[in-house]
């Protein structure tokens, strides 16, 4: 990868993977931090992807483990993970968003919140969720339905309008 | 339910591309998991694209792959570093044991001069004229010296962290 192809790549996932790190440890200069280490970390690597696809699936898989490695560093020092942290509402969210989403966001597990976002928001495969999450990708489906559960049933989800469009 | 619907697939796969066909709409209308599948994307695309109230500090590509660049050649230069100081030590002590042995093999000379008066080995070889011995001593001292410089300062440097770099915006 030469720099106008990494600068072309930085403009497409910046914005997203900083969003994805700023969900996950609900610390905007954290994100920040992450974001940039991820990058370095990234173009250091020297890594020879088939094409951006798995190029992004490997920026993301190294900005989850960054977060993994933050929250052990953290659980090594206080004695335990403060996943779920609590921020003041205004960090959180737009006041227009829905604060309730941000809320039951942050009582999700990394691991949850990494496959919602992942499956949802990026809009991954099974395949390319088990990479960028080192995990199973016959396990995904499992955990996937787990974490949704939980989070609707924080959210209280009750109603669903079936689409009427057709192709 | 406790375990996922089997045709979770065939809704995941309408959610993403925004097609719905007609098996998709009949399961969708019956199935409980699935219309919560339908309700968490929603909401989870809606709260992922919203914009976020603290704007990102993002790093500029350049700053990125220029600061990749240098944090690079500053580990070829650890690395270089480190192979260096372990050639210093090796050095040193061939030199070390080269004084010894030199020592060892004029120690005839060497305590006649040390015994009898108040000079140290050091001046005694010197007295005797082993000019070799006196160039592997202090060679010895210099290579130890500079490995021993070395160390602190890296000491120093890992006690002080790691260095901060500014950012740039893009
Ligand atoms: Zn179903």
């Amino acid at each position: 990868m030469d720099e106008s192809e990494f600068s072309r790549f930085h403009h497409q996932t910046a914005r997203p993977l900083w969003a994805y790190l700023h969900r996950l440890t609900s610390d905007p200069a954290l994100a920040d931090d992450l974001l940039q280490e991820a990058y370095l970390r990234l173009l250091r690597s020297r890594v020879t992807a088939p094409d951006e696809i798995h190029l992004k699936a490997y920026l993301y898989r190294i900005a989850t483990n960054l977060v993994h490695d933050h929250w052990n560093r953290q659980k090594q020092k206080t004695g335990y993970v403060a996943e779920a942290r609590q921020m003041a509402p205004e960090t959180l969210v737009d006041p227009t968003q829905d604060f309730a989403m941000a809320q039951a966001f942050q009582k999700l597990t990394l691991q949850e919140r990494s496959l919602l976002w992942l499956a949802y928001v990026e809009g991954h495969l099974h395949r390319e969720i088990s990479q960028v999450l080192h995990l199973k990708e016959g396990s995904i489906r499992v955990l996937l339905f787990r974490a949704r559960r939980k989070l609707a049933q924080l959210l209280q989800l009750e109603e669903v309008t079936v689409p009427k469009e057709k192709p | 339910m406790t375990k996922p619907c089997p045709k979770e697939s065939l809704i995941e796969t309408a959610c993403r591309s925004g097609v719905w066909d007609e098996a998709a709409c009949t399961h969708l209308a019956t199935c409980a998991d699935c219309q919560e599948l339908v309700l968490v994307a929603k909401e989870m695309l809606r709260f992922g694209t919203a914009p976020p109230v603290p704007q990102p500090n993002l790093p500029s590509a350049a700053f990125l792959w220029h600061r990749a660049y240098t944090l690079n050649q500053e580990e070829i230069l650890h690395r270089t570093r480190r192979w260096m100081r372990w050639f210093y030590l090796a050095a040193g002590s061939v030199f070390g044991v080269g004084f010894g042995g030199w020592t060892w093999l004029h120690w005839g000379l060497v305590k006649a001069d040390f015994v009898s008066g108040s000079q140290s080995v050091l001046a005694a070889t010197a007295s005797n004229g082993g000019k070799a011995g006196i160039l592997l001593f202090w060679l010895t001292v210099l290579l130890f010296g500079f490995n021993l410089l070395w160390t602190w300062q890296e000491w120093r440097g890992l006690k002080t962290g790691l260095r901060a770099y500014p950012r740039t915006k893009d």
